[in-house]
């Protein structure tokens, strides 16, 4: 287990700010009626349990539970298939907006969702966001691949391999990544490992040379390579700042990002469509990588006492002390910080989108985007 | 119908099977393709094979029925399961669980009243009572009756 | 080392966790008895329960339930028919025919001894095996892995008995209908219908259930008769028994084998028994009894299979690489223990390891022994009519298939695939090869894809997969030298 020293110190001032924003908040809504009156709240994972996000709002339950108003028991239905897309559409159809019913997704249900993946049914501008766990991504090399330093991919000695799932996942992001770096054609890029484990796996065995994981599990699983020397961070994909530029990932603060990479390997500044959509990603993906929702016509006093729940939840120092390893030393978003990422993925230009879908299908030979 | 028959028929949907699978693969991206493309075209020469040697086989005047069963058994088991498949759809897997042993033990086993109504009794209370242990989920049903 | 294993002995042997594992293994019966419901289920089940306790209770709790569930799954492998969960399957070849005998009672009583030694050496190896653990699981890379699950498919000819051909052919089937869904290579759904129920493709238990569950009720009822043939029991349980003493060099030969075939990460659960049973039929004397219910039969595969509990925990607790839908949960409880697998399972965390190597034997133990109790009541099953039983059967079965996802395709699926099975029951097509070839397809597929994308042709030329080569080369060539094609289809 990883104790990670520098996420205390970052975690103060959110810490602060969110208690401040509860105090103002139950200052306002100090004669509410609980809406959760003892039933339980269904929290649907379009994932199979013992996944991250299965064991992220698992972890979360019993907090949730204490903390929200009403305290109702918080009971999970995990309902996996097609990538997350199935339960994500099944809670949009066959569930209730009546409050009592939540979602959990995490990147891959975005990722469809943003591309316009046919088989989507829901849309996550609709739904009332409650706490969203960011999560960012570092890409790795091994040291036989003759990689140094981001900048060497511009120039490889050694044949590179990337291991990868699907360019219709969370891939996604990582394609957009090397289309900005223009490194693309330097890689082979490997489709058909079954998700990060798999693709972290080959990447041990030698059977390829570069990975990229999710901050949690760069955390826990790749961070001792990198202490034994196996392994050689590149570049962090980054979170979108306030001023909707890429800054580096507040849990490594030591990696560069993917815009500094880029200005030591091009000069100047990234600009045009690709890094539009990388932005865009960016900001939603990592930003949002794993968020409870409600129905959009749920009712708003559920969202509240849920949302209220979720501030008191952050706040508890237990919480974010126990979940090091599931929060990967990242603090969940609630409150105004929650609604600035949303918004970011509301205001989405749809000719980025457009661009994406168009980049994916001419290049990664995608289908049955709408 | 001769069990020859039957076999002949098998076969022959089997063939149609592959070859349909195959046209269809051929039709997927060039990765997704080579998987299913072959199997079925392997599979369609050697089921042609096999087509072949039943129609030669000498004609098998054993009927359908191995000790006692003979087509109607068959196909009346079959469509009490039917049925009870159909009341799933319609009412629910409890009351359609109720329903067929209450029609299945009275009427196709002969049991006893009481045995019926101890049988529905303890499957319906396991059938609730092992949704809420173990989270299990039944099927959605046209009518709920007893919904979970 | 051996400090550390005395201690945590002495941890886990603290009688509040001896209870636990007790729990844990009652509820590890219950779901490996009901066919349908898998690790999984009992998984979640607990999950709720764990959260807040000491990773020493909390392992107990949820090892003692996946030690047991494939003990306990045997009970439905040899009585109805219809294999329990993924590991039972090949358990059916040979323990159904016994039951059909009336030998339920030896069947089943060879099956618990054989799973309890296969269960203990697998734990044992896990011990012996942690400290080099990395290394094993590290030489698995995809073309070794194609290799694994090529050998699991060629399998299907040994399982074909007298037809080849239609065992080929059947496999075959299996392999395509294992396509439908999503492809590993590319985002592609295939043979879907655009129905969204199959983008997931079918799934085991309801296609298990399909094929084995449906026909043989239907067929109970029409031909009236028992499960037991004969109307009677006469096997016991000692017989069993005694059975695995004097075959013990299988029993420690196929666990060896289960428990390192375990090793082979996200693979090794799905074909363990199959090559198990193969092997076991390719390697003793005197095998044309294989099928009909040679109690061998029954002893090479429960042994394996639970050995293979204690191989799959190497790749789970080493690298968080599940490689199987329980080792999957497994990982998630251990988070909320607030354990991360990994590395720090060797270092920091090697008493908990310990502990659950310690916990792995003993519910082993505790569930052998459960089921050996417990045989000769559920074998009364075997000997009730028809007509009284197979309506609670259908209900179960109806219950397990549900579970898979949750949507009335699973039943729909399940009708289908139950008409295509009872056919190919009455026309003499064998089963278990299309079982086989359905469970390995896309692993097959994905890992074939996914060598020749990173080296070509040259993964061919490799030592480990020219030798697993061999050894297929091997068991193909024996099975189709030895076995003539028959001149006649038996009609």
């Amino acid at each position: 287990m990883i104790k990670n020293q520098s996420f205390k110190k970052l975690m103060v001032a959110p810490v602060v700010i969110s208690g401040a924003m509860a105090t103002v908040a139950s200052g306002v809504n100090a004669d509410d009626h609980n809406f959760f009156s003892d039933e339980n709240v269904e929290i649907l994972i379009p994932f199979s349990a013992g996944g991250g996000t299965d064991t992220l709002f698992r972890y979360m339950q019993s907090y949730m539970s204490e903390h929200t108003p009403g305290n109702p028991t918080f009971q999970i239905l995990n309902v996996p298939g097609g990538g997350s897309v199935l339960g994500a559409n099944e809670y949009v159809i066959l569930k209730e907006p009546n409050g009592y019913n939540t979602l959990a997704t995490s990147a891959s249900t975005t990722i469809p969702f943003m591309i316009g993946q046919e088989s989507v049914e829901y849309d996550l501008r609709d739904m009332q966001p409650i706490i969203g766990v960011p999560n960012g991504v570092v890409m790795y090399t091994s040291p036989d691949s003759g990689i140094e330093e981001a900048t060497d991919l511009q120039n490889p000695s050694e044949e590179l391999f990337l291991g990868a799932t699907s360019p219709t996942g969370i891939d996604v992001m990582t394609l957009l990544a090397l289309e900005v770096l223009d490194v693309k054609d330097n890689i082979e890029i490997i489709f058909g490992y079954e998700g990060a484990g798999a693709s972290r796996t080959a990447f041990m065995q030698g059977e390829t040379n570069l990975d990229y994981q999710s901050g949690s599990s760069y955390q826990n699983n790749v961070t001792p390579l990198v202490e034994e020397g196996s392994a050689v961070p590149l570049f962090s994909y980054g979170f979108l700042g306030e001023d909707g530029d890429i800054v580096r990932d507040p849990a490594f603060p030591e990696i560069p990002s993917v815009k500094e990479v880029y200005v030591d390997m091009h000069g100047g500044e990234p600009s045009g469509k690709a890094w539009d959509a990388y932005k865009v990603f960016v900001g939603v993906v990592n930003g949002l990588h794993k968020t409870l929702w409600l129905h959009a016509d749920a009712p708003s006093e559920a969202a509240e006492d849920l949302r209220e729940g979720a501030i008191a939840t952050i706040n508890d120092e237990a919480f974010i002390e126990g979940g090091a390893d599931v929060l990967g030393g990242y603090t969940p978003l609630v409150g105004s910080e929650l609604e600035a990422a949303i918004n970011a993925l509301a205001e989405v230009d749809e000719s980025t989108l457009e661009w994406v879908r168009t980049y994916l299908e001419e290049e990664y030979d995608v289908t049955g985007l709408k | 119908m001769t069990l020859k028959a039957y076999s002949v028929i098998f076969a022959a949907l089997l063939i149609s099977l592959f070859i349909w699978a195959a046209v269809e693969a051929a039709s997927f991206q060039r990765l997704a393709s080579y998987f299913p493309l072959y199997i079925s075209i392997f599979g369609a020469i050697l089921n042609t094979y096999i087509l072949i040697l039943e129609l030669k086989a000498r004609s098998n005047s054993k009927e359908l029925n191995e000790t006692s069963g003979g087509p109607k058994e068959y196909i009346l088991y079959m469509s009490w399961f039917t049925g009870y498949f159909v009341a799933i759809y319609l009412v629910g897997m409890v009351a359609a669980s109720m329903l067929f042993l209450f029609f299945f033990l009275r009427y196709e086993s002969k049991q006893s009243l009481l045995f019926t109504i101890i049988s529905m009794t303890l499957v319906a209370l396991l059938l609730i009572g092992f949704s809420h242990m173990m989270n299990l989920n039944y099927p959605k049903s046209l009518f709920p009756i007893l919904e979970i | 080392m051996i400090e550390s294993a005395i201690e945590a002995l002495v941890i886990v042997l603290d009688p509040s966790r001896i209870v636990f594992i007790l729990l844990g293994v009652m509820i590890g019966i219950v779901v490996g008895i009901l066919p349908g419901l898998g690790g999984p289920v009992g998984m979640s089940m607990l999950l709720p329960f764990i959260f807040g306790m000491d990773p020493y209770t909390g392992m107990a709790l949820l090892i003692g339930m996946v030690a047991v569930i494939h003990t306990a799954d045997t009970f439905p492998s040899v009585l109805i028919g219809v294999p329990g969960s993924s590991g039972s399957q090949a358990t059916i070849m040979d323990g159904y025919p016994l039951a059909k005998k009336g030998d339920s009672g030896r069947a089943l009583g060879a099956a618990f001894a054989a799973s309890l030694v296969g269960g203990i050496v697998g734990a044992f190896i896990l011990f012996i095996v942690i400290p080099v653990g990395r290394p094993i699981v590290l030489s698995f890379g995809s073309p070794e892995l194609f290799m694994m699950s090529l050998l699991g498919i060629s399998m299907v000819g040994v399982l074909s008995g007298k037809a080849p051909i239609k065992g080929i052919i059947a496999g075959l089937l299996g392999m395509l209908i294992g396509t439908v869904g999503g492809a590993p290579a590319v985002a592609e759904y295939r043979f879907t219908f655009d129905w969204i129920y199959l983008y997931r493709g079918i799934p085991l238990a309801v296609f298990a259930l399909g094929l084995f569950a449906l026909p043989e009720m239907i067929d109970l009822l029409a031909q009236r008769r028992t499960i037991s043939s004969t109307g009677t029991l006469k096997g016991s349980r000692i017989k069993g028994i005694k059975d695995v003493i004097s075959n013990k060099w299988l029993v420690l030969r196929s666990s060896a084998l289960g428990t390192l075939i375990g090793f082979v990460p996200g693979l090794g659960g799905s074909v363990v028994d199959w090559i198990s049973y193969g092997v076991a039929k390719k390697t003793l004397k005197n095998t044309e009894g294989f099928g009909h219910g040679d109690i061998r039969g029954v002893i090479a595969p429960e042994s394996a299979n639970n050995a293979k509990e204690g191989g799959t925990l190497i790749p789970t607790l080493l690298f968080g690489i599940p490689g199987s839908g329980t080792t999957a949960i497994l990982l998630g409880g251990l988070i909320l223990l607030g354990v991360q697998a990994g590395p720090s399972m060797l270092t920091t965390d090697l008493p908990l390891t310990l502990s659950i190597v310690w916990t792995l034997a003993l519910a082993n133990i505790f569930g052998a022994l459960l089921c050996l109790l417990l045989t000769n009541q559920i074998s009364k099953l075997s000997i009730i009519k028809p007509d009284k039983i197979v309506p609670f059967l259908l209900i179960i079965m109806v219950v397990g298939a549900y579970q898979s996802t949750r949507h009335w395709g699973d039943l729909i699926v399940f009708i289908i695939i139950g008409l295509v099975g009872w056919s190919m029951k009455h026309l003499d097509w064998p089963r278990a090869p299309l079982l086989v070839g359905f469970v390995l397809a896309l692993s097959s597929e994905r890992y074939l894809h996914l060598s020749m994308s990173r080296y070509g042709y040259e993964w061919m030329y490799q030592p480990t997969v020219i030798s697993i080569g061999l050894v297929i080369f091997f068991i193909v060539a024996s099975g189709l030298f030895f076995n003539r094609r028959p001149k006649k289809i038996e009609g």
